[in-house]
């Protein structure tokens, strides 16, 4: 829903590498143990785009 | 003159103009004039400012709104040159952070930018203030509201569909200008009560959801008229009830006839409505309202939640006079998590 958005922003704002995990929409309005499946299941990539180097942006 | 702005070679057939607007994004479906250097360059010098100066930077995509960038879609809006002042002073409007515009760029709700103007440039410009308002048949209004989308959508990078991810969009989205209708009440103008001298002019911007008409033509006295008003700012579902923020209420000269008459004025109007304007927590669905509870825990900290009013304080009311004959008022809710912002319109740099 807002990744491509998300994307563009972050080229706008320089950050064109940015690493971006995105989860299924919609986060709201759905039980609370989705909403931790949702989180355990990119909880690793989170992890790897916290702590990996992002490729050089492209500006 | 000098231009910046990048040159297109187009077709002059309004058609093929309009298709070629269309495919690089920067249009809204209706055909536009062309912002050729001649017409652009008229409106700059119209503004007063260089080309180049930059009223800053509009989120969600940053894009500079320069004085030359607004001019180009107030050319393409159809917009005449004396309406720069307006445009410029409401694009400055919008960055006061109380306005969150990163957070009305790009929702999911139904959000378009209202624009009231204040003061002697109604007259000066032909602003429409009365019957139909709202509606077409103005250009000043019609024109105006459509540049401002234009700025949103082409400076600031919200293009529909894309980074603009409203989920039904707002017919006010196409173009949402009005003036206040001074002259129909006694009470000093919306501008006035926030610390503007009458004889300025002014803009005020407002993020607003939908509109909804009150007809209270069977009120004799001016308290029907507000509890008439009252109940229709009771929504379980809106922002507001949700979020708190800001709710407009847009009295119809009729109605103000009879507020006046029976001596009312603004601060006893907002304290009444403030009081009748509330929800009662049955009409909420159960987790909605702890969705409220969470956003507005101060308020649900002193209420015994029997029912929620829609606004987090009187002050929060904003109250205005504007449209034609006819016993009907407006309430107009906003994207909650917002404020209007009122700017004086500087004519001094235009001569």
């Amino acid at each position: 829903m807002f990744e491509a958005f998300g994307r563009k922003k972050a080229r706008a704002l320089g950050f064109a590498g940015l690493p971006i995990v995105s989860i299924p929409h919609p986060i709201t309005g759905i039980p609370l143990d989705t909403v931790h499946t949702h989180a355990d299941e990119i909880l690793e990539s989170v992890a790897e785009s916290l702590t990996q180097t992002p490729p050089e942006d492209e500006g | 003159m000098k231009l910046a702005s990048v040159r297109h070679e187009v077709a002059e057939s309004p058609l093929e103009l309009l298709e070629y607007v269309m495919e690089q994004g920067w249009g809204d479906g209706l055909p536009v004039i062309p912002p050729t250097e001649e017409r652009v360059a008229a409106m700059v010098e119209a503004s007063g400012r260089p080309p180049e100066e930059s009223r800053g930077r509009i989120p969600h995509l940053f894009g500079d709104a320069t004085i030359e960038k607004i001019a180009v879609n107030a050319a393409m809006a159809g917009c005449k040159p004396e309406y720069m002042p307006v445009l410029v002073t409401a694009v400055d409007a919008i960055f006061d952070p109380v306005y969150n515009l990163p957070g009305v760029q790009g929702t999911t709700n139904c959000i378009a930018q209202l624009i009231v103007v204040h003061g002697p440039a109604r007259y000066a410009l032909g602003i429409n203030c009365k019957e139909n308002l709202f509606g077409q048949g103005w250009r000043a209004n019609a024109t105006i509201g459509r540049a401002f989308r234009f700025i949103l959508q082409n400076i600031g990078g919200a293009k529909p569909g894309d980074t603009d991810r409203s989920t039904f969009g707002h017919q006010g989205k196409f173009s949402s200008c009005i003036g206040e209708n001074e002259e129909a009440s006694p009470w000093p103008p919306l501008h006035v009560e926030r610390g503007l001298e009458r004889s300025d002019s002014a803009v005020t911007v407002i993020a607003i959801d939908p509109h909804i008409m009150v007809n209270d033509a069977a009120s004799t006295d001016g308290e029907g008229v507000l509890q008439s008003i009252a109940s229709s700012m009771m929504q379980a579902g809106s922002n507001n009830a949700l979020f708190g923020g800001e709710m407009v209420v847009v009295l119809g000269p009729e109605h103000v006839d009879m507020l006046v008459r029976d001596g009312w004025d603004p601060p006893r109007i907002r304290a009444f409505l403030y009081e009748r304007g509330r929800v009662p927590t049955f009409l909420f669905a159960p987790a909605n309202l702890e969705r409220a509870r969470g956003r507005r825990d101060d308020l649900m900290a002193r209420e015994d939640l029997a029912s929620v009013p829609v606004v987090d304080g009187e002050e929060e009311i904003c109250l205005f006079v504007a449209g034609g004959l006819g016993k009907h008022s407006l309430v107009i809710p906003t994207f909650g998590n917002t404020h209007s912002v009122t700017r004086r319109i500087d004519f001094s740099f235009t001569g």
